[in-house]
């Protein structure tokens, strides 16, 4: 591993061209601030709930998401998409083994689809940009295999049942899980031939980073102790399976630690409970949590500070995220992370307000984020999708993000997926109103002077800014303008 | 009228000419294109770690057999290896890739890589793409940084295709990303489209991170429109695979033929990491490959003279196969290079032997640098003198004769 202690330093240089944030716009308020990283976008109804409870209410309410009332979201998921609730069992039995194509593909299209419904209109945010962090920590790629039908479960069991508790906990789940255990091929490790991709992952990925202080033998040692940690499929059943005959008995060592011989899934247990505490997880979880809330290469100093707050509460997720949402770095990072595709597609939605019909708007949604390199869960590697703005801006991705708002707002209402632009600016009638009362309403901050000002040149061309639109151009002016907005770089940022 | 014209008219009207930074009319990339010496370079990378001993099998070596009891290739018989110098032969999938081999245009190297020791997936990326071992701090990628030492080129000078940039090309040189020229336009049936495109780039003026990247996106789409290099349909009956790493080939291909000023194209392939089943899986991904290269060349034609390809992966994989019918990571790997100046027909390998002994950590080690096979095809292929600007800390010079001078 040498060259390794280095690489992070490596990553800041090759990303830290950027500042850290982006000056020429003014900045949001704590309230937009927070909801900008906390959900896949503000809405206008979550953003005025925000600003009267009050940040830290507000936060309170988002890390007890049971307190939430998501019924009526759970209900219409549960009638519409029968296949999460399944096991691997049904699902394999049922739909992978079916004749027909279409239902072979139903358990992906559906988990795709209650995970955009649930980034859209879950009022739980905060637990839903857990789940996508954690979909991507413990990444299984959805369309690999076995994987679109285990993933289900894997994302309801492991991810979902988690995402907010004890990071022990979803270690655990995660190292148990089918999805997991034929993804990185743990399934086929076994005492005569180890197969060391889940073992290498678990360290590099998983727990330790990349830089966390382990060894290649620690990688061949590690893999030795997950012998045996398989798939059951005996009656069809795919749930996880200890089995001893595949398992390496023999005496192991696993940073330092001496493990004895003959123990059996002990082995692999004792090295999750090693890792879970580790120190060098906490900083690895730390710097990747604040990697996703605050800022793309966070300082070492805030790094330590976090990973203690993780090491203090027993590897408390909740605990974690609270404290560096209510640090002094966050509330100092706006316009430092800069939105991924699908970030940049819910939040745009969510902030125009746009309404669905049908499923047409999952297709739309799941075609525009096929194309732009996200759709969900679905990342080709273990590591998943990666977080900074290095990879994600160049030339085609604001290209596709303009295309994206573009086709949003000529949308008409027969269309499954369209924004009701009358309701976005209300009362306004002139190109002066217009501009003023869709930047209000789509960015929920103030535009600089010189972004008013080209837009109000657009929306008036050529003419006063005072003159009253006839209705045909009202309608026309708002929808481009409306795209204008969210195309912009004021959008960009989350 | 040209979209920068329009745009132009626009801010007039607007009253804005002289607060907003106007956009320079498209340089005229082309016919500095043509002055410009030196191959286009394209570089494929294969993500995931490549198994270079399944796809350039040393069939002769017994060694191999006994380390690969039945993730091989067999010597002979169905699905036996294509023969190429007696020691080394093809997968069979890559048989599109035999005219190639058969004109001399294209070479193979074995037993090389990047002496960095990691097997993991993403530090390998890394090391590869930035190409400074020694230089850890250093944040760009050898391409970029080749880019910069030829200075200044056209917008198209350097073209990542894909969702994002590779990291081979970034750096400070600019360089363009691009999924697909289809979708490099603004499509939107507004009447205004000028107007709100010139609105649009005038919005991200003075923005700290994103001014350069939407100039540059406005700028390459008013090249795009002029030169349309869609119009330039695959020639000479080549025929690329229906899939993504096929189209981007394809799209290299035009951009060529468009003479916008591509110098250096990176492409990417991925689904190597072969820990399981791997004799099914890796037979149709180097069909793809193989019949991507050559579609390239059969497209390209006379043009295949100033175009060099070189392909790389992460790492090779162990050298004994593992029991889920598939390699872990290793070290050792095979990489290909094809032109019209590469002085092809034969492989390149100071070769290592696979005997237990011979064996780093259970891997086929690396006896060449993939360094020097970059620096020989960019110092006879590009003309570049700077090589140790752009691989700082590589002391080797040995050069194989892998490329023709003259590029």
């Amino acid at each position: 591993m040498q060259a390794q202690p280095a690489r992070r330093q490596l990553l800041a240089a090759l990303f830290a061209a950027p500042p850290a944030a982006d000056a020429a716009l003014p900045p949001p308020d704590s309230a937009l601030l927070l909801l900008n990283r906390s959900s896949f976008g503000a809405t206008a109804a979550e953003l005025a709930r925000a600003r009267s409870l009050g940040v830290s209410a507000y936060l309170a309410e988002q890390l007890a998401p049971q307190q939430l009332d998501d019924s009526l979201l759970d209900a219409r998921l549960a009638q519409s998409l029968p296949t999460l609730a399944l096991s691997n069992a049904q699902l394999i039995a049922d739909y992978a083994h079916s004749d027909d194509a279409p239902r072979r593909r139903q358990p992906l299209i559906e988990l795709q689809a209650a995970t955009l419904s649930r980034q859209l209109f879950s009022r739980r945010q905060l637990f839903e940009v857990l789940v996508e962090f954690w979909s991507n920590h413990f990444n299984v790629t959805h369309s690999d295999g076995p994987a679109r039908y285990y993933k289900t479960v894997d994302d309801r069991e492991v991810i979902r049942a988690h995402a907010l508790g004890r990071f022990a906990d979803l270690l655990r789940a995660s190292a148990q899980s089918p999805a997991m255990l034929a993804y990185l091929d743990n399934a086929s490790n076994v005492v005569d031939g180890p197969n060391e991709n889940y073992a290498r992952e678990l360290l590099e990925l998983h727990t330790l980073g990349v830089d966390g202080g382990y060894s290649e033998s620690d990688v061949a040692e590690v893999a030795r102790c997950f012998t045996g940690w398989s798939i059951d499929r005996r009656a069809g059943q795919h749930v996880f399976r200890f089995v001893a005959a595949r398992h390496d008995f023999g005496a192991k060592q696993v940073l330092g630690r001496q493990l004895p011989a003959g123990q059996g899934i002990e082995d692999g247990l004792a090295v999750l409970d090693l890792l879970a505490t580790h120190p060098s997880t906490a900083r690895h979880i730390a710097r990747k949590l604040l990697c996703r809330f605050v800022e793309d290469f966070p300082a070492e100093s805030l790094v330590q500070r976090i990973a203690a707050v993780f090491t203090a509460s027993g590897g408390d997720i909740r605990a974690t995220v609270q404290a560096l949402l209510e640090s002094a770095e966050f509330r100092a990072s706006a316009d430092a992370k800069f939105k991924r595709p699908a970030e940049f597609a819910l939040s745009s939605l969510r902030s125009a307000g746009a309404r669905v019909q049908g499923e047409h708007w999952l297709r739309i949604v799941a075609d525009a984020l096929a194309q732009q390199g996200q759709t969900p869960l679905n990342w080709p590697a273990p590591n998943g999708y990666p977080d900074v703005q290095a990879y994600w801006l160049n030339t085609a991705a604001l290209l596709q993000r303009w295309n994206f708002v573009l086709a949003l707002f000529q949308r008409g209402s027969g269309s499954g997926l369209y924004v009701d632009i009358a309701a976005l600016y209300g009362s306004a009638r002139t190109p002066a109103q217009l501009v003023d009362a869709l930047a209000l309403r789509l960015l929920q901050r103030p535009l600089a002077a010189a972004a008013r000002e080209l837009l109000l040149a657009y929306a008036a061309q050529g003419a006063a800014p005072e003159r009253v639109f006839t209705p045909a151009s009202l309608d026309t002016t708002a929808r481009e303008l409306a795209a204008l907005l969210l195309a912009s770089p004021y959008h960009h940022y989350r | 009228m040209g979209m920068n014209d329009a745009r132009r008219d626009f801010l007039k009207l607007a009253g804005l000419a002289a607060a907003a930074p106007l956009l320079p009319l498209p340089r005229l990339a082309f016919a500095q294109a043509s002055a410009t010496a030196g191959d286009v370079l394209v570089v494929v990378f294969q993500r995931g770690g490549m198994d270079g001993l399944n796809v350039l099998v040393p069939f002769a070596e017994d060694d191999y057999y006994r380390l690969r009891p039945t993730v091989s290739i067999p010597r002979s018989g169905s699905g036996a290896v294509i023969d190429l110098d007696g020691r080394f032969g093809l997968h069979p999938a890559l048989a599109p890739l035999q005219p190639a081999f058969a004109a001399g245009e294209l070479a193979l190297v074995h037993a090389t890589g990047a002496p960095s020791g990691s097997r993991s997936h993403f530090s390998g990326m890394d090391i590869m793409e930035r190409a400074a071992l020694e230089q850890p701090n250093l944040a760009s990628g050898w391409l970029n940084r080749h880019l910069q030492s030829r200075g200044g080129g056209s917008d198209f000078q350097g073209v990542g295709l894909g969702h994002s940039v590779q990291r081979s090309l970034g750096g400070a040189a600019p360089v363009l990303g691009m999924a697909a020229f289809e979708e490099f336009a603004l499509q939107t049936r507004s009447a205004r489209a000028d107007a709100m495109a010139a609105t649009l780039d005038a919005l991200y003026a003075g923005t700290a991170t994103m001014d350069a990247v939407a100039h540059t996106a406005f700028r390459a789409m008013d090249q795009l429109q002029h030169a349309d290099p869609a119009q330039f349909a695959a020639a000479n009956g080549a025929d690329y695979p229906a899939t993504t790493f096929g189209r981007q080939l394809q799209q290299v291909a035009q951009l060529i033929k468009a003479d916008v000023g591509l110098e250096a194209a990176a492409v990417d392939i991925g689904g190597w990491d072969h820990h399981n089943d791997e004799l099914r899986l890796l037979a149709p991904l180097l069909d793809e490959f193989a019949r991507g290269l050559a579609a390239l060349r059969t497209d390209l034609g006379p043009l295949m003279s100033k175009v060099c390809l070189v392909s790389m992966s992460e790492f090779g994989r162990r050298a004994y196969e593992n029991a889920s019918g598939g390699t872990d990571h290793g070290t050792g790997n095979c990489l290909f290079v094809l032109g019209g100046g590469v002085a092809g027909g034969r492989v390149y390998a100071d070769w290592p032997g696979l005997r237990d002994a011979d064996l780093v950590r259970g891997d086929l080690a690396i006896t060449t640098d993939y360094r020097s096979v970059l620096a020989e095809m960019l110092r006879k292929r590009r003309g570049e003198t700077a090589l140790a600007q752009v691989f700082p800390g590589f002391a080797g010079t040995m050069e194989l004769g892998i490329f023709r001078a003259g590029g």
